[in-house]
């Protein structure tokens, strides 16, 4: 069949990322013509992913997909193995994919006014749709090249669009306020490109392993003959746990996780609905779809093969999500910038996802339920952490600061945003009936299945930052929209330019985002008791089925559905109305009602005092990782310049240089007098004697020493040769 | 197809030289279109070959010297050179068109004075030069290669001396007695070859693993070859020569270290691969250890060219590594990483070139924000880049990933130093480049724009085609691989049977 036939035959999952892709080469042609057509084109090319998308979600329903399709034959392994790229449709990445594509495009729709008269749109639309491409690239590939293809892709633009405002004018800059360290845009973009880096050489390392073992890069051969390959594997102690390692890398760098999550906080020093693209919808989702697609190998290797080291994967991952979760949930409760508060809440809630995910492989009966768990959060969060970004692009908008600080008694201004960012922060928070209660409720549900002690553990400090993320969202909503406002709001006013609403193109999408979320909330209340109506159950058959395509039929037979009990839901809900509780009556005092005045109450103790410092300094990672790998590298490289290229080296130079211009005074005698370049030096004999007298006259006079040297030492060379009994 | 092919190639090349110089001296600068017009023919020759190269190899034979050895002079185009000559030539092309506006300013702004000689010269021997490489790659003796080699080094040797910047002369004879040295090596590799196996010709080569004394020709020919490469401890001659030469000869000249030597060394040593198995590991150590070094010098340097030569040493070092290996995959990523490589150092050097141009300088410290002004210079930086850091879209990704899996494969079979050489090349030494690369664009591109370059306008149009159109084919070669890979593993299967 040929490339176009294939693609004719399923449309949906080829044209999701090509359109995208082709559009974004299509940017800087449609913007020479006219600035409308090339932004209502990024538009159109955004909406036509959405559609693709779409198209693949009747197969979805159905529980028919098609699987494998192979495209092209890329190129032929040594193996003899073709490395064909395709597209693999099963309901993991139908539904990832429909995220992606349907948030991607709010955002677009969003960017229209809120980029709108920004002079270098050409290369943000180019960017974001290229952005789009990869990102829906990375999760339809059907082979981890292709995959790692879209993987960097995303990884490029989102370097091009933290550091979008490359001029670093003041006012772009991130962190502070003074005396707290400030970085520039510029940096910020490189920032996450070098550390997400680290994250990729890792996973690049596993799949050079994956390559030599496996001998393919295809998931559905890798999954479906993992028990071939991960024996052989495990026959070198160590190696199938270095594999795991290795593989999470990746994810853990892209998803931004511990302890490859600095670069995260920065990474929205782009425009904010950059910065909704990334946190949302694509980038570090990319990281849990990967973890999510690569699980059954290890699910095969610790059931089936009963290998311990093959379950250092989902431990591992259990144990760095539910850390970054804790961690990240720590700053953001001390946090002043708006737009980091929420950052680091996206830290936060994928160490949720990464958690879920995790405790799928803590027993082999929570294999399902912890991937569902994951996904269901995943896209759950999409929804409400993309409403919460583009709405606090509105208040950066009308404010033009990014401190909470200098908000304060918005409400009054911004009626639309006070509200859906409000029911967007319940979801965040958990407060049911809203989404988020649901997908974080299904991960403790994930965790009391798994059953272990470490799950457990892992449990409670899940339940802790549910509480903290409580706290915090009610910091960050009353600081932004209730109270008085400040100085600056005061200013503002008094200048004549009071904050005013955003236009209506910008509070639709969001409008749209928390519509979709909380009627997804409350398919969630009543599938309580219409089970066929809960989302959660949708989704736990989805992952079902993706699992039982991939799997070996002996291993998937196996494999059976395990219904939470009805204890253990009810268990569920008390841990989160229990963190509801604690952090709803910290937060309410604190923020809310203002009871008590937090500045003071940390100031009045120096524990207090310390930790805040702690936390405010981000654990002081930050700095850690720049004094130990930023700034010890360029003292490492330039002692060793100037210690010895500079003065072992160019001094060196200089000595040969001189024997050289003895040696070649006699190179030239040859080209002169000798037979073989006669030629050359009949055709163009003024230049040669013309260097031949240049030459000349800086002879020193070592020349016979230097030509005895190295005959010398030609002679020698030939000797110890002879000797040696190589001729 | 025409019969003699290669010979009308290698004749087309080389004989318009004497008429590029006579009418040179009358027509000065427009000289370069004669040059250009032979180099781009002579490439689209070459592109027509692809599909022949796939399933079958044209090998011209004529007869030579009979005395005292008989020699032929042979013609070899098969799925290694092929692909290898027509990238080469396609860098020429690109830098001979750049070379236009360049040489221009650099005559006016400096120490010589521009005359219609000076064009003259520097367009026959620009040539010659390419030529000679060129030659190279289609020998099938090795007399005839070292002949074909040694006027590439006459011709280049020229250029840097009467149109290099600084101490030119002192550069210029640096590069030809290193040069010299290796080629010295080589020689007695060559010598070595025919005492052993009592032929030049490459083909005989095949079997010399079973004859005594195999191991010290594949020694001397591999050390010859890395004083050409810049491996650690060789490198003395190259940053200055790379830096100091006007932009399209460095180009060229990055572009025929790197591929040249990546080319002799797969066509010459796997036959070796016996009896170097051993040291193998220890030469992939060297290339590593280069490649750790010239990258963190790279991070250094203030200078935009010196930063290309270094980071074009310590990348280059990356197509040791994968020849050593001696496994298929390293081989043939090997083979490409020099095509993606010669690619982007010809793009990178005609990139710093273009700062040149429009800057008048060459320090980093006095650049900033540049995005703006020429924003066809920041594209054909990230496709270089791009290529050399080995992300997608860009060729490198394909070639370096490919590498690296053999370098992979080799320690999994070889053992821990060779495990460890291949995690740190893909590790640390990936982590190095990236450093160094967005370091870079960071300083020239972004931030603020000095007040000083207020004025700098967008290059040329032709240097602008020539950055795109090198730029493009990295792009191109980067999604369609098997373009270049598919002549490349007919090469492959060929020396490592199944």
């Amino acid at each position: 069949m040929t490339v176009i036939e294939t693609i004719m035959q399923h449309p949906g999952p080829f044209l999701a990322w090509m359109l995208p892709i082709f559009g974004a080469l299509m940017m800087p042609v449609l913007g020479r013509i006219n600035h409308k057509l090339r932004d209502y084109g990024a538009v159109a090319f955004a909406f036509s992913a959405v559609v693709a998308a779409a198209s693949m979600v009747p197969d979805l329903l159905s529980g028919h997909t098609a699987g494998d399709i192979k495209l092209i034959t890329w190129m032929t392994l040594p193996n003899g193995t073709p490395l064909e790229f395709g597209v693999l449709v099963d309901p993991l990445s139908i539904i990832i994919a429909n995220v992606v594509a349907f948030i991607s495009f709010l955002i677009v729709v969003y960017s229209t006014s809120y980029m709108h008269g920004d002079p270098h749109l050409d290369r943000y639309w180019f960017l974001f749709l290229y952005f789009i491409g990869n990102m829906l690239l990375l999760v339809m590939a059907n082979n981890l090249v292709m995959t790692l293809i879209g993987w960097e892709g995303v990884g490029i633009c989102s370097y091009g669009l933290i550091g979008y405002y490359y001029r670093d004018a003041k006012e772009r800059w991130l962190g502070g306020p003074p005396p707290t360290e400030m970085y520039p845009p510029s940096h910020a973009g490189m920032k996450a490109f070098v550390v997400t880096g680290i994250g990729d050489v890792l996973i690049l390392g596993a799949i050079f392993i994956l390559y030599y073992y496996a001998g393919t890069f295809n998931y559905h051969d890798l999954i479906h003959h993992s028990t071939e390959w991960l024996s052989h594997m495990a026959q070198v102690p160590g190696l199938v746990a270095l594999f795991a390692v290795l593989l999470l890398g990746g994810p853990i760098g892209k998803s931004a996780q511990f302890p490859l999550h600095e670069w995260l906080p920065e990474a929205m020093a782009g425009p904010t609905s950059v910065s909704a693209l990334i946190h949302a919808a694509t980038m570090v989702k990319a990281g849990v779809y990967l973890v999510a697609r690569m699980s059954p190998v290890f699910y095969v290797g610790t059931w089936t093969l009963n290998l311990p080291e093959a379950q250092v994967y989902f431990i591992a991952i259990a144990l760095v999500g539910a850390f970054t979760c804790f961690l990240a949930a720590t700053q953001a409760l001390v946090a002043v910038e708006l737009k980091k508060i929420l950052a680091y809440s996206t830290v936060s809630q994928i160490g949720y996802m990464m958690l879920g995910l995790g405790l799928s492989g803590f027993s082999e009966g929570a294999y399902i339920p912890g991937l569902t768990a994951g996904i269901y959060h995943l896209a759950s969060h999409a929804m409400f952490k993309g409403a919460l970004f583009l709405g606090a692009g509105s208040v950066i908008h009308a404010v033009h600061t990014i401190y909470t600080f200098n908000m304060g008694g918005l409400k009054k201004y911004m009626k639309y945003s006070y509200v859906l960012m409000g029911i967007a922060t319940l979801s965040l928070s958990g407060v049911p009936p809203f989404s988020g209660f649901w997908s974080k409720d299904a991960v403790f549900l994930a965790a009391l299945e798994a059953g272990t002690p470490l799950a457990y553990a892992l449990l409670f400090v899940g339940v802790v930052s549910a509480a903290m993320t409580f706290a915090y969202s009610i910091r960050y909503i009353s600081n932004t929209f209730r109270g008085d406002a400040s100085k600056y709001i005061h200013d503002m006013e008094h200048h004549g330019h009071a904050p005013h609403e955003a236009p209506k193109v910008m509070w639709v999408p969001i409008a749209i985002l928390v519509v979709l979320f909380s009627i997804t909330g409350l398919l969630g209340l009543v599938g309580v008791f219409v089970p066929n109506l809960n989302p959660e159950i949708f989704i736990e058959e989805a992952m079902h089925n993706t699992v039982h395509h991939l799997l070996p039929p002996e291993i998937a037979d196996q494999m059976h559905v395990t219904h939470i009990s009805g204890t253990t839901k009810l268990i569920g809900a008390g841990l989160s109305a229990l963190a509801l509780a604690v952090g709803g009556f910290l937060g309410y005092n604190f923020y809310w009602a203002r009871n008590w005045d937090s500045w003071a109450w940390v100031q009045a103790s120096d524990t207090r005092k310390s930790i805040h410092n702690f936390l405010w300094n981000r654990w002081y990672m930050n700095a850690f990782f720049y004094r130990v790998f930023v700034d010890g590298i360029l003292n490492f490289k330039q002692v060793l310049y100037d210690g010895f290229e500079a003065k072992a080296l160019v001094p060196l130079s200089d000595v040969v240089a001189s024997v050289s211009q003895s040696f070649s005074e006699m190179t030239y005698q040859v080209l002169e007098e000798g037979a073989i370049f006669g030629v050359i030096n009949k055709g163009v004999p003024s230049v040669i004697i013309g260097a031949y007298h240049r030459i000349k006259k800086t002879q020193t006079g070592l020349l016979s020493m230097n030509l005895v040297y190295v005959v010398v030492m030609l002679i020698a060379i030939i000797v110890l040769m002879l000797e040696t009994g190589g001729f | 197809m025409v019969n003699n092919i290669l010979i009308l190639m290698i004749l087309a090349a080389f004989l318009p030289a004497p008429l590029v110089y006579i009418l040179g001296r009358s027509m000065g600068k427009k000289v370069s279109w004669i040059v250009f017009t032979v180099l781009l023919g002579v490439t689209i020759a070459l592109a027509g070959l692809f599909s022949t190269v796939q399933h079958d190899v044209i090998l011209e034979e004529y007869s030579w010297v009979s005395a005292p050895v008989s020699l032929t002079f042979g013609l070899l185009a098969d799925g290694l050179s092929v692909p290898m000559m027509f990238t080469y030539l396609f860098v020429s092309a690109g830098a001979t068109l750049f070379s236009v506006p360049y040489m221009e300013r650099r005559f006016s702004l400096d120490d010589i004075e521009e005359s219609n000689e000076q064009w003259a010269r520097f367009y026959t021997f620009f040539l010659l030069y390419s030529a000679s490489v060129g030659a190279c790659m289609l020998s099938t003796n090795l007399i005839q290669f070292f002949m074909f080699f040694e006027l590439a080094l006459v011709f280049s040797w020229l250029l840097i001396f009467l149109f290099g910047y600084g101490d030119s002369k002192r550069n210029s004879l640096l590069y030809f007695l290193w040069t010299h040295i290796g080629g010295g090596a080589f020689l007695v590799g060559i010598l070595g070859a025919y005492w052993t196996v009592g032929s030049f010709e490459i083909a005989d080569l095949a079997h010399i693993a079973d004859y005594a004394g195999a191991f010290w020709v594949g020694l001397a020919l591999s050390l010859g070859l890395f004083v050409k490469i810049g491996a650690l401890g060789f490198h003395g001659w190259m940053p200055d020569t790379y830096s100091e030469s006007p932009a399209p000869v460095s180009a060229v000249l990055g572009a025929t270290s790197v591929m040249l030597s990546t080319y002799t060394m797969s066509r010459l040593l796997p036959p070796f691969q016996a009896v170097l198995h051993d040291i193998s590991g220890w030469f992939m150590l060297w290339a590593l250890a280069t490649i750790l070094y010239a990258g963190v010098m790279a991070l250094v340097q203030k200078d935009t060219k010196r930063l290309v030569a270094y980071l074009s040493m310590s990348q280059m070092n990356y197509c040791v590594l994968g020849v050593f290996t001696f496994v298929p995959f390293g081989v043939l990523g090997a083979i490409s990483y020099s095509i993606s490589h010669g690619l982007a150092i010809g793009l990178l050097f005609m990139v710093s070139g273009a700062l040149l141009y429009r800057t008048e300088s060459r320090d980093m410290t006095e650049m900033g924000g540049l995005a703006e002004k020429l924003p066809i210079v920041i594209l054909a930086t990230l496709a270089g880049f791009l290529t050399i850091g080995g992300v997608p879209p860009a060729v490198g990704f394909k070639s370096k990933f490919i590498l690296l899996s053999g370098a992979m494969v080799r320690g999994f079979e070889s053992g821990m130093l060779e495990l460890i050489v291949a995690i740190l090349a893909g590790s640390l030494a990936t982590l190095i480049t990236l450093g160094y690369e967005f370091r870079t664009v960071w300083r020239v591109f972004y931030g603020d724009l000095p007040e000083k370059l207020k004025e700098v306008k967008s290059v040329p149009t032709v240097m602008a085609i020539t950055l795109l159109a090198l730029g493009a084919l990295s792009i191109i070669l980067g999604i369609w691989p098997a373009l270049i890979t598919n002549p490349l593993e007919v090469y492959i299967e060929h020396i490592f049977p199944h």
